[in-house]
Formats: structure tokens, C-alpha cells, sequence
């Protein structure tokens, strides 16, 4: 039961906030358990044992790190433990195949056999995510930014809150646990800007994202068949596809979240307003990247090790060499991670070392790049440097998508490759955008979706650097946003006939 | 004034899905011919004046075995086809409990392909809602109606009616072996939700006074030994009245080197004409459907049949040339 199906938001969602909203508050967090285990059942079945056996493992070891106390030894080997344990059951469920099918290429190319025979394995629901939040959790405990909890039920309602366990955000304990287990009624605002946000997320899903799937998919299914700037393309279509559908699912997730009278933390911030790589990070699945950041980036420049490279490197070859160990030290695990954690696919990985080199590239060449953001005519016209900045990033973001979308690593470089070769266009047909499955209606509503979506975030970007706010906000604009969006999805929504439901793409992950 | 404000905000949109709605499904239905994709063979029944002898209703089995203007042209049976491809009962239910509020057909033909189809609870239950929601508020059904602004000639080209719902395809995609072997894929059993529809279908065309005949159609590669026992104990314990032409392949004469276009699985425009003039036989004789071929009323059904004929003729030369080169898979002549 995707956020975006009928079932969910006719249904269970409506029935879940109406029951929660009449009930008493203690009945309330039984409410919200319940329901995050019928969503759990309708989706992954048996396999919420792994969810319920993950919060037994994480509560119980949480308070054994706690009472470790001032014995260090102890507690670190509780922690390392949990962290075992917790990848442990990550990696089996999703990368064992991914290990025996790279294991029986070697062993085919070395000896012609196959030695291991790879059986299919049902993933539970959400485990990247839960077992991130889990992590965190006892990170936090380790680190005593957090007690740890002694109750069982608010730590499993916090690692199974159903808006959150298909798709994050990736949320810490310290921020949401305590509000959601409060379980106070949503207010009036609350319920609007949930139901607001959760038509803006199907607004981006359905005008946009579904229907851009349909030509994706078709070049994507045929890679060779298309070439030069139909290549090019389609790998922006498909960045815009993830974007809207990504950020709409997030959308739908915190709008869920608000009915129940709960503030998640935003997963997106404007991403193509970015200037650099590391820029695009920091407003492109938000929650991830400050996992990483707090649980692996800053850990790892903390260390001895780290410690120790910079004081002798600071020595021997300067700042700035110094500062480019480090960085890089800290930075090759983080994309390492960012890359697995998508899925066991070379491309993935790829995906993560891609940026692990841009990124290192980028502290690398931060003293070059002074010079040239200081050059005469960037100070005389800051603006081209700003729109030369963005475009290099697009290039950047929409290079790395192209290989994120792929079907392996080998479909990703035909793919790039093909970009550098001409497209010819075949004489006995129009524009080969015609061609690829939708209808030019459907063009028509995906200009009209990108130009609102664009405005709509250039408008936010503009109020957040500028601090100002244009005099469209309020219950009665609200309403407004509320009606013709809901409009705009029924008429122009890509479903019922002549449309495939197209599942949400980070709940495979 | 926290209660009022949430109740005035889900009025605001219940109030405009309903506006919405009544704009839509009118506009919709007096244009059904620029109707698109899956909805288009529903809107067509719903938007034909005439009374319809007929319903024909099922998956793609259906809309590529019975051809309504040939009936028309061979009894002067009055028909048309509402199959959509992968067709639901859950749907079937839906277009058929609509259609009858105007139509008064005599026979409906439900082709069994669709009774085994099931995509597990979860698909299937948005699917049922989905089409509960469209009986309350038909305008969603036909929500892109709008995408007709953008109608480009060839698009024109394909708003007539001439073929009431029936797929015309001239392909030949010949089957080497036609015996029929089990396949595990395709399960013989029903699910619940199925059986729980088809006993409503039942109950409908009851109320309604319609004869409800079950047909199979010639299909190898759908048809399995186990679904067709399955179906001979299901018409029997409903009490149904059941065509099987899968085991009268011979009498029929068809030839599944020549008489499908993709191996087996659909009949193309050879096999359908085949099935067809065997159905409308057995509707004509057993079921005493009269020949309204030169009543007034339906004048405007002779001009189709004659439009339909013009089809047929190229069809049927496409298909002889496909013929000669047996064994390649030739393009369908309808959208």
C-alpha cells in the first residue's frame, strides 16, 4: 500500500486520522501502533518480524550500552555488537545476492562453473531506512546525546511509524520520538497544511513523474536504439521524473505525518539551485546526507587516525594538503555507503564514488576556484558566475543520474557513450519526442507541472535567502492551493484508464 | 471554529469532485467517439442510441473473437463488444450494472478468460475501489476527455465507430503445435473476490431478465486442460449456460496456423470471423434473437456494417499476403 494508491489515501489514512482524532490519548499511540502494523502486514506480510525483531534488538542493547556506563570496554562492545548485528541482517537480506552473482562471475571466469545458485529473497519493508534510524538511535545512546528509551513501545512506534518506514525521511530519535509518542490531536492548520502537502506531492507524482516514467522507461528498455541528444535527454527527463516522484512521495509522507499532529524533518530543499556537488547534497535527500554526516563523516575526521594525518601533513605539506586527506578520508566511506545503501547494483556504487571524486575534486580545487569566483568579470556580473556554477552542477547531477537509472553499470557507460554520438532522426517520422509513448496532451501537462513545481520552488528559495515573504500564505490562500490542486489532480492526474500505476521508486530501496 | 474550518475544507473538495463530475461525464458521453483508450468500447455502449441485443464482455480474448457488425451484417443481431484488455470482473461489474440502466440486451456473452485473472489482494482491492468510485462519479472514469483538444488528424480518423468494440488484426502469427498442455503458470481456480462478482453478474443479469451465456474462446495458450475442467464444473454448478469453443475448434474450422496473429494466444480477423459466424448461428437459432437489419431504428447500423465491410476486404487482403509469408507477425489494422 504505496502513500499514492487510492487505498491508502481514501482509505486507511482517512480511517487511521479519524480514529486517532476521537480517541483518547493514551488509546491514541494504540491506535497509530496498530496501524503502522495493518501497513506494515499489507505490504511485506511475515516479514515484520524482522521490524519487530529490529526495535527487541535495538531497545534491548540501547539499554545495555546505557548501563555500561562509565566501563568503556563494555560499552563499546555492546555497540559494535548492535552495529554487527543491525548490517549484519541489512546486508544478508539485501546484498547476498548481489555477493554470490559477482562470486559465480569470477568463479565462471576462472573455471567455467557456476558453484552457487542464487534463490530469491524477500526484502522487508523499509529495512534501509529503519535500520539507519536504528543505528542513529544507538549512536546517540553511545554518544549520550540520548538516554536510552525504557520504553519498548514508544522506540517501536518511532522505527514503524508508517508514513516514515516506505521511504524515510530518515529521521532521529531525539527529534521525532518524543512528539510522536505525545500523541496530541493535530490543530486546524496542521490538518490543512497536511492535506495541502500530501495534494502537492500527488500534483508532482501524477502530472509530472508518472508520466515522464513512459518515455524513460521506453529509452531506457532500448538504450542503443537512441543516441546524442535524445540520450542527453532522457537523462534529464528522468532526474526531473526522480525529483518529482522523490519529492512527492515526501511530500505525501510529511503531509501524513502533520494529520497526526507530527513535524518531520524536510528531505528536499530546492536541489537545482545548487552550486556545487556538495551543495546539491545538502538539499537532495536531506535526511540521508545528515545521517551520513553525523554517523560516519564527523566520526571518521575525529578520529586518531584523522588526528593524526592532519598534525603531520599540516607539518610536512600544509593546510591545504592536510585538509584534503581529511576530507577524503572521511568522505570515501560516507560515498561508499551512500552508494551500497541504494541497492546491490555496480551502479549504485558507482553512483557513490562518482561523487566521492567530485566532492574530493572540489576541496582539491578549492583554492583555483577562489581565484577564479574572484576574476574581474564574475565581480562585475556575480550573476553569470552563478548561472556558470548551476550549470556545471546540473551537468553533474544529470551525468550521475544517467548511471543511478541504469540497469548495471555496462547499460550506464553504452548509455553515456551514446550521448557523444549523433541521433538521426528518421526522415519518415516527426520529432522523435512523439515517439516515445505519450501523447502530446501529456507533454503539455508535464510543461505545465514543471513550470508550477519550478515556480513554486523558486518562490520558497527566494523567501528563504531574502528572508521576505509574498502575502501568499494563510488559511484562506491555503484553502486555495487546496482546491485547485485537488482539481488539477483529478483532471490532469496520470491514472485510470490508458495509464500504469507506477510504484514508488525509493520504496525499492 | 477548529472543527468547521477542517469541516469546510473537505466540503470544498467533496463539492468540487462533484462539480467536476457533472461537467465531465456529460461532455464526455455526447463526444464518446473521441473517448480514449480503455473506456472508450464503455463510453461507445453507453453513448449508442439503440437498443443492443448483445453484450459482449471480457478481456482481449473477447474484443479479438466476436465481431458485433458481423452479426449485424450474417443476422442482423444488433451487438457490441465491450471488452478492454485485461479486463477485471470487478470492472465487468462496473460497465455492465451501468450500461443496463439504458441498455436492454436480450443476451449478454461473458468470455471466461477474465475469471481466472487476479493480481493478489492488494492490486485487486484498489481496483475495486477504484471502480466503485467511477460507478458513484462517472466523470472521473473519463477525467483525460480533455486530451481531445489536442486531436491531430489521424486521431480524427480513428473516432469512427465502424467496429462496435471488435479488434480487427490481418497479423498471422501461426501456432506450430495446438495441443494443449497444463501449464502451471495458468492456475485453474478462481479467487474469492472473482467468484463473489461473478455470482453478482449472475444475480444482475437475473433482475434484469437477460441470458447470461459464458463463452470461451479459442485460445491454446490460455486455455489449459485443468481451466477448462474447472470451467465445465463451474457453468454446472451455476447453473450456466457455457460455449467452449475450444473443444469444437474442428467444427468451427479453425486452422491456428493461419487464424492467430501471436501463436495461439489471440484469434486475428480470419479466426474471429470463424468464431463469430458460429456465435451469432447459436444465438440466432438458440436464443431467437430477431433480424432488425431493416428495421428503421437502426438505419445507421447498415452504414457501419457497409463501412465495417470496406475494412474487411483490406484486412483480408493484408491477411492472405501474411499468409504467403506465414509465420510473421503482420500489423493490426484497428488502434
Amino acid at each position: 500500500m504505496a502513500y499514492h494508491v487510492n487505498l491508502y489515501l481514501l482509505i486507511f489514512l482517512p480511517a487511521v486520522v479519524l480514529c486517532y482524532s476521537l480517541a483518547p490519548q493514551r488509546i491514541r499511540r494504540i491506535i497509530l501502533l496498530l496501524a503502522n502494523a495493518a501497513f506494515y502486514l499489507s505490504v511485506s506480510r511475515h516479514l515484520i518480524v524482522f521490524i519487530l525483531g529490529t526495535a527487541v534488538f535495538t531497545y534491548y542493547t540501547g539499554l545495555k550500552i546505557e548501563a555500561a556506563g562509565e566501563i568503556p570496554k563494555r560499552k563499546k562492545n555492546w555497540l559494535l555488537l548492535a552495529i554487527i548485528a543491525l548490517l549484519a541482517v541489512l546486508a544478508l537480506l539485501k546484498y547476498t545476492n548481489f555477493a554470490l552473482a559477482n562470486l559465480n562471475r569470477l568463479a565462471q571466469f576462472f573455471t567455467g562453473n557456476e558453484p552457487f545458485t542464487i534463490r530469491k529473497i524477500l526484502v522487508p519493508l523499509g529495512i534501509s531506512f529503519y535500520t539507519l534510524e536504528a543505528l542513529g538511535y544507538l549512536l546517540d545512546v553511545y554518544w549520550k546525546r540520548l538516554p536510552a528509551e525504557k520504553n519498548f513501545w514508544k522506540l517501536l512506534l518511532f522505527l514503524s511509524f508508517f508514513p516514515t518506514v516506505m521511504e524515510g525521511p530518515i529521521c532521529r530519535y531525539g527529534d521525532v520520538g518524543d512528539p510522536l509518542w505525545e500523541c496530541r490531536r493535530a490543530t486546524a492548520e496542521e490538518v490543512e497544511m497536511g492535506v495541502l502537502r500530501i495534494l502537492w506531492g500527488l500534483f508532482k507524482k501524477m502530472l509530472v513523474a508518472d508520466r515522464l516514467n513512459t518515455i524513460v522507461a521506453t529509452v531506457y528498455g532500448n538504450p542503443d536504439q537512441y543516441t546524442g541528444y535524445v540520450t542527453a535527454g532522457i537523462a534529464i527527463f528522468y532526474t526531473i521524473q526522480l525529483y518529482m516522484e522523490f519529492s512527492g512521495a515526501m511530500d505525501m509522507v510529511i503531509g501524513s505525518a502533520l494529520l497526526f499532529g507530527v513535524k518531520l524533518p524536510e528531505n528536499f530543499r530546492q536541489p537545482f539551485f545548487a552550486k556545487s556537488a556538495s551543495e546539491f547534497w545538502r538539499r537532495w535527500h536531506i535526511s540521508l546526507g545528515v545521517w551520513f554526516k553525523n554517523y560516519i563523516f564527523y566520526p571518521v575526521t575525529l578520529s586518531d587516525l584523522a588526528k593524526k594525518w592532519n598534525k603531520t601533513a599540516r607539518k610536512k605539506y600544509g593546510k591545504h594538503i592536510a585538509k584534503v586527506g581529511t576530507s577524503m578520508l572521511a568522505l570515501f566511506p560516507v560515498w561508499m555507503c551512500n552508494g551500497l545503501w541504494h541497492g546491490p547494483q555496480w551502479n549504485y556504487i558507482f553512483y557513490g564514488v562518482y561523487y566521492f571524486v567530485l566532492l574530493s575534486l572540489e576541496v582539491i580545487l578549492e583554492p583555483a576556484k577562489k581565484s577564479f569566483d574572484g576574476a574581474k568579470i564574475f565581480q562585475k556580473w556575480p550573476v553569470l558566475l552563478g548561472i556558470l556554477q548551476t550549470a556545471k552542477t546540473w551537468v553533474i547531477i544529470f551525468a550521475g543520474e544517467l548511471f543511478f537509472r541504469a540497469d548495471g553499470l555496462g547499460q550506464g557507460f553504452r548509455m553515456f557513450f551514446n550521448i557523444f554520438k549523433p541521433y538521426i532522426q528518421d526522415p519518415n517520422k516527426t520529432s522523435i519526442w512523439r515517439h516515445l509513448g505519450i501523447a502530446r496532451s501529456d507533454w503539455a501537462v508535464i510543461a505545465l507541472g514543471i513550470l508550477v513545481v519550478g515556480a513554486a520552488d523558486c518562490i520558497i528559495e527566494w523567501q528563504q535567502r531574502t528572508g521576505k515573504t509574498l502575502r501568499l500564505s494563510g488559511p484562506n490562500w491555503r484553502y486555495a492551493y487546496v482546491f485547485v490542486l485537488f482539481g488539477a489532480v483529478i483532471v490532469l492526474g496520470a491514472y485510470g484508464a490508458g495509464y500504469l500505476a507506477v510504484d514508488l521508486i525509493y520504496a525499492g530501496f | 471554529m477548529k472543527k468547521l474550518r477542517i469541516i469546510g475544507l473537505f466540503a470544498g473538495m467533496a463539492a468540487i469532485v462533484l462539480i467536476l463530475n457533472m461537467l465531465i461525464d456529460p461532455v464526455a458521453l455526447s463526444r464518446a467517439k473521441r473517448v480514449n483508450n480503455r473506456n472508450r468500447n464503455y463510453a461507445g455502449i453507453l453513448a449508442t442510441e439503440e437498443n443492443m441485443d448483445v453484450l459482449i464482455f471480457g478481456d482481449s480474448e473477447s474484443y479479438t473473437s466476436v465481431s458485433p457488425l458481423q452479426l449485424w451484417q450474417e443476422h442482423g443481431i444488433p451487438a457490441y463488444n465491450g471488452g478492454v484488455q485485461g479486463q477485471c470482473l470487478a470492472e465487468t461489474w462496473s460497465e455492465m450494472s451501468t450500461v443496463l440502466k439504458q441498455q436492454h440486451p436480450k443476451v449478454i456473452l461473458m468470455e471466461t478468460c477474465m475469471l481466472f485473472r487476479y493480481h493478489g489482494i492488494e492490486k485487486d482491492s484498489q481496483m475495486v475501489l477504484a471502480e466503485h468510485l467511477y460507478e458513484a462519479l462517472p466523470g472521473l472514469r473519463y477525467h483525460s476527455f480533455w486530451k481531445s483538444i489536442f486531436y491531430t488528424d489521424q486521431d480524427k480518423k480513428k473516432e469512427n465507430d465502424w467496429q462496435k468494440g471488435f479488434h480487427l488484426v490481418s497479423g498471422i502469427g501461426g501456432l506450430e503445435d495446438a495441443n494443449r498442455e497444463e501449464d502451471t503458470k495458468k492456475e485453474a481456480k478462481m479467487a474469492k473476490l472473482n467468484r463473489w462478482y461473478l455470482d453478482r453478474l449472475i444475480a444482475l443479469c437475473k433482475e434484469n431478465d437477460i441470458q447470461l451465456v459464458l463463452y470461451s474462446a479459442p485460445s491454446p495458450r490460455n486455455y489449459t486442460p485443468a481451466r477448462l475442467d474447472f470451467l465445465d464444473m463451474l457453468v454446472q454448478e451455476k447453473g450456466l449456460d457455457y460455449i467452449n469453443m475450444n473443444a469444437i475448434e474442428e467444427e468451427i474450422g479453425l486452422d491456428w496456423s493461419v487464424d492467430s496473429y501471436d501463436g495461439g494466444d489471440h484469434l486475428n480477423l480470419s479466426g474471429a470471423q470463424k468464431v463469430t459466424t458460429y456465435i451469432g448461428d447459436k444465438l440466432a437459432q438458440e436464443y431467437q434473437l430477431p433480424d432488425r437489419s431493416s428495421e428503421e431504428e437502426y438505419r445507421q447500423w447498415n452504414q457501419d456494417a457497409e463501412e465495417y465491410a470496406k475494412r474487411v476486404k483490406k484486412a483480408r487482403k493484408k491477411w492472405k499476403k501474411n499468409k504467403k509469408a506465414a509465420g510473421t507477425i503482420g500489423e493490426g489494422v484497428n488502434p
